[in-house]
């Protein structure tokens, strides 16, 4: 019974999402306002974000205030190979996440010796001279003038002309966000970086290589970082330093934090309400910032934790994931050692 | 039998600037043995666990794994050799439940990697089948199975520590490092403990060495003692020629049966 229990949730979970994704989806069809859609694609871009800065300042424990510069690395790059090497965004986007996962690269090398405040001061370094060379680097960015007249993305011979296509791709780089996410953070490899945020010596000692895991978990955050920027490129058709600051960088922390440290449904609702905050609020014009900064003291009040904690982690659910598989058997052979004298 | 030699420490001085913390130790492990180092506070029993573990290196002298020297090693890849360990002020992964802590002990054994958990597939379902089994045996081994979905928080703390031998037995290691394993354990969590001890060292034949205040249970399970003081080795022997050693019982403030009195 308990077994049949299981198995129907999972199933009854798998047709939620299955059904929601439907949803999305759809979701074109119905809302034909532009502006709608831009927020929802909007939205997509904070979901890319606030998932790959999960990785590195949830899972792995590494904060990490210089998020904007790998979206801008993505993006310029993105923007580069598009306008100077006429490649199609479908390559173009990849190379610019690459490119953005060397930097992440670079960037991970230092958590060798530093941690906590010393390494978001780091990061925090790295966002802004990743913004001054964009601003400065004149030959290549055209400084504060930015990169415009990125071309539309063909497809064949189609070319991206309303927003819904662009909808639709974002939607599928938030699928696979989520579930390379989901992949790692659900295997040996993802509760290594968990150990490493709760206890980086006892990790070390159990014979993680803590410096490996957070380099990777870095270079992986990155990636995807610089994929969201990419698209940003292509969507906007222009590029310029503006995009990527350091309140950009606080924003999408603010997102997973809010959201809930370590968490993939807290990065998401995370990203889905700060998103939408701004926009409900348009109608109060320059005001909106001043309660944008109250509302976030409420919930931080309130939710200390996040709206979506990561004390809701599903527990043991490499093994779960297995059982409903029916490859392991989840009952307990005997709660007591044999060996134990007089047991 | 050939007796090997699994751990040799080799005149071993460890200093934090001024302060020298072990001076010129020396002794060595049998495979297989079950050695107990005792001492009063701050004897640097611990520290030279730490050396061992890769977490301090020597200031001078050599530390020997099965021949081989391993000084300024780092803390993993001395597990990767096979030496583990649990600590004095237990730090378990809370997060985590007692299952996960033990499997982040197993991942330097798995063979699924960054690519493994990307791809996923059958083969890497079977290797996280056998992973987890071989975890929930270590699990069941020291008593925790009905515990499998606790968070480590949770637990108390007899079982906290019992949870860090788990998740240092699955990192399949030879050789044991347990610091002070029966700290705030009642009595008959201790009893119990004795018995885990005896079966990883008989059953398992891992080579076990012990820091432990509670002289009842290091005289009760040790083969061989080795006693600090000050960072220097004051005596070494069975149980019965430490405790008639009196060097050993002047560093236990000189009173006539110290052995007996610390067990309070």
């Amino acid at each position: 019974m308990e077994h049949l229990a299981r198995f129907t949730l999972n199933y009854r979970n798998k047709a939620v999402s299955l059904v929601f994704m439907i949803l999305l989806a759809l979701i074109p069809l119905f809302i034909a306002n532009d502006y709608y859609i831009h927020v929802l694609i909007t939205l997509g871009l904070f979901i890319i974000l606030s998932l790959s800065l999960n990785l590195v300042s949830g899972y792995t424990g590494q904060l990490s205030i210089g998020h904007a510069a790998f979206y801008g690395i993505g993006a310029y790059v993105t923007a580069l190979l598009m306008l100077k090497l006429n490649l199609s965004f479908l390559v173009a986007i990849p190379i610019g996440g690459l490119v953005t996962a060397f930097f992440g690269l670079l960037l991970g090398l230092p958590t060798m010796r530093l941690a906590g405040d010393y390494l978001a001061i780091v990061t925090l370094g790295f966002g802004e001279i990743v913004r001054l060379v964009l601003l400065n680097w004149d030959k290549v960015t055209r400084g504060p003038m930015g990169l415009p007249g990125i071309p539309a993305p063909e497809l064949g011979s189609y070319v991206f002309m309303s927003k819904i296509p662009y909808y639709y791709t974002v939607f599928i780089i938030v699928l696979i966000t989520v579930a390379t996410m989901r992949r790692i953070v659900n295997s040996g490899f993802g509760l290594s970086l968990i150990a490493i945020s709760q206890d980086e010596l006892a990790a070390e000692a159990v014979g993680i290589n803590t410096l490996r895991c957070k380099i990777i978990s870095f270079i992986i955050s990155a990636f995807f970082a610089g994929i969201a920027g990419g698209f940003f490129a292509v969507y906007i058709s222009f590029v310029s330093p503006d995009s990527f600051t350091f309140m950009d960088s606080i924003m999408v922390l603010e997102m997973v934090v809010l959201g809930g440290l370590a968490s993939i449904p807290g990065s998401i609702i995370g990203a889905v309400v700060l998103g939408l905050i701004p926009e409900i609020l348009r109608f109060m014009a320059e005001y909106r910032m001043l309660i944008f900064g109250a509302l976030m003291v409420v919930i931080v009040i309130f939710k200390p934790d996040g709206f979506w904690s990561a004390k809701k982690r599903m527990r043991n659910a490499i093994m779960k994931d297995l059982a409903a598989r029916k490859m392991i058997d989840t009952k307990t052979v005997s709660p007591r050692g044999e060996y134990i004298e007089g047991a | 039998m050939n007796i090997l030699k699994v751990l040799d420490i080799d005149s071993v001085t460890i200093r934090f600037g001024g302060l020298e913390a072990i001076r010129d130790v020396s002794f060595a492990v049998d495979e297989g043995e079950l050695l107990a180092i005792i001492g009063p506070n701050g004897a640097g029993k611990t520290t030279i666990f730490n050396a061992m573990t890769g977490i301090y290196r020597p200031t001078q002298g050599n530390i020997l794994f099965k021949g081989q020297l391993i000084n300024g090693l780092k803390p993993n890849q001395l597990v990767l050799k096979g030496i583990a360990r649990t600590f004095q002020n237990i730090r378990l992964f809370s997060a985590l439940t007692v299952l996960e802590n033990v499997m982040v002990g197993w991942q330097c054994r798995s063979r699924e990697g960054l690519w493994g958990a990307l791809a996923g597939g059958k083969r890497v379902a079977v290797n996280r089948v056998e992973a987890i089994n071989q975890c929930r045996e270590y699990i069941e081994m020291v008593g925790l199975a009905d515990l499998m979905e606790e968070l480590a928080t949770n637990l108390p703390y007899g079982k906290q520590r019992l949870l860090e031998i788990a998740r240092a037995l699955a990192t399949g290691c030879n050789l044991l490092l347990l610091d002070e394993p029966a700290a705030g354990m009642n009595a008959l969590e201790r009893e119990e403990l004795i018995s885990l001890i005896r079966h990883i060292s008989k059953n398992l034949r891992k080579t076990i060495i012990l820091i432990e205040h509670d002289i009842n249970l290091v005289m009760n399970i040790s083969e061989r003692i080795v006693v600090l003081d000050h960072g220097e080795k004051i005596a070494e022997g069975t149980p019965g020629e430490i405790r008639t050693n009196q060097k050993v019982i002047e560093a236990y403030l000189g009173s006539e049966d110290p052995l007996e009195q610390e067990v309070v």
